[in-house]
C-alpha cells in the first residue's frame, strides 16, 4: 500500500482477533501489547473496546511454527486512534510478528462513533440467552397444555 | 424482498457504515450471505458503495461468512 500520498495525521481504526488459546487472564496483557504498538506511533487514542470472545463466521487458519492451526473462535477487539500514515506501515510490521494476533485490519475512519448497533455479545452470553428463550418457550407450551386440560374439564 | 423507496442509511442519518455493525449488515444479505442489490433494497448509490466495502471487511475479519449453505 502506498502510504506517501497523504502526510497529515488522520483517524484510523485497528480491529484485531487474538488467538482463542489464550486464557481470559492473559487477554489484558495481549491487548495491552497491541495498544503499546499503537502508542508508539500515535499520541491520541480516541476509542477502544477490549477483546471479547466471539464465534467466527468461518474457520481461520494461522501458521504457527510451520504448522497450520485452525480457529473457530477468537477474542475480537478494536482501537480507534489518530496517527500519521507512515506509522501504519510500522504498526502492520509489528502486528504481523505478534503470535497472539490471529488476524487484523486497519481502516481509515472518522472521529465520531460509527458503531450504532449493540456491543459485541460474547459467545457464552449468546448461548445462555438462547437457552433462556428456549426455556420460556417450553414453559409457555406447558401453560397452554394446562389451559387446554382445564377447558376440556369444564366442557365435560 | 419488496423494494423500499427510502434508503435505510439516509433515513437513519448514518455517517459511515461500520464493518463491526454485523446485525445491520446482515439485513442486506441473502440467506446464502450474498449481497442484495441496491435496486432491491432501495439503498442509495452512495451508501451501497459504503455497504459493499463494510460487508467485505466484515467477511475478511470472519464476522460475516463468505458463503452460507
Amino acid at each position: 500500500m502506498d502510504h506517501n500520498e497523504h502526510t497529515e495525521p488522520r483517524v484510523y481504526e485497528l480491529g484485531y482477533h487474538l488467538v482463542p488459546t489464550l486464557a481470559v487472564e492473559q487477554i489484558p496483557a495481549a491487548s495491552g501489547a497491541v495498544r503499546g504498538m499503537i502508542e508508539q506511533i500515535s499520541k491520541d487514542i480516541i476509542a477502544e473496546e477490549l477483546p471479547v470472545f466471539i464465534d467466527l463466521a468461518y474457520t481461520v487458519i494461522k501458521t504457527i511454527d510451520h504448522k497450520n492451526k485452525r480457529f473457530d473462535q477468537a477474542y475480537f477487539g478494536w482501537v480507534k486512534f489518530e496517527a500519521n500514515p507512515e506509522g501504519i506501515a510500522t504498526l502492520e510490521e509489528a502486528l504481523k510478528k505478534d503470535e497472539n494476533v490471529l488476524r487484523y485490519l486497519v481502516v481509515k475512519t472518522i472521529k465520531e462513533n460509527t458503531f450504532i448497533a449493540k456491543k459485541f455479545t460474547p459467545a457464552k452470553a449468546k448461548a445462555e440467552a438462547e437457552e433462556t428463550v428456549a426455556e420460556e418457550v417450553a414453559t409457555e407450551a406447558v401453560a397452554e397444555e394446562a389451559i387446554d386440560k382445564a377447558i376440556e374439564e369444564l366442557v365435560a | 424482498m419488496k423494494k423500499n423507496t427510502q434508503c435505510y442509511f439516509t433515513t437513519n442519518n448514518v455517517k459511515l457504515i461500520d464493518y463491526k455493525d454485523v446485525d445491520i449488515l446482515k439485513k442486506f444479505l441473502t440467506p446464502h450471505a450474498r449481497m442484495i442489490a441496491g435496486k432491491r433494497t432501495g439503498v442509495s448509490a452512495k451508501y451501497q458503495r459504503q455497504l459493499a466495502q463494510a460487508i467485505k471487511r466484515a467477511r475478511f475479519m470472519a464476522l460475516l461468512p463468505f458463503v452460507a449453505k
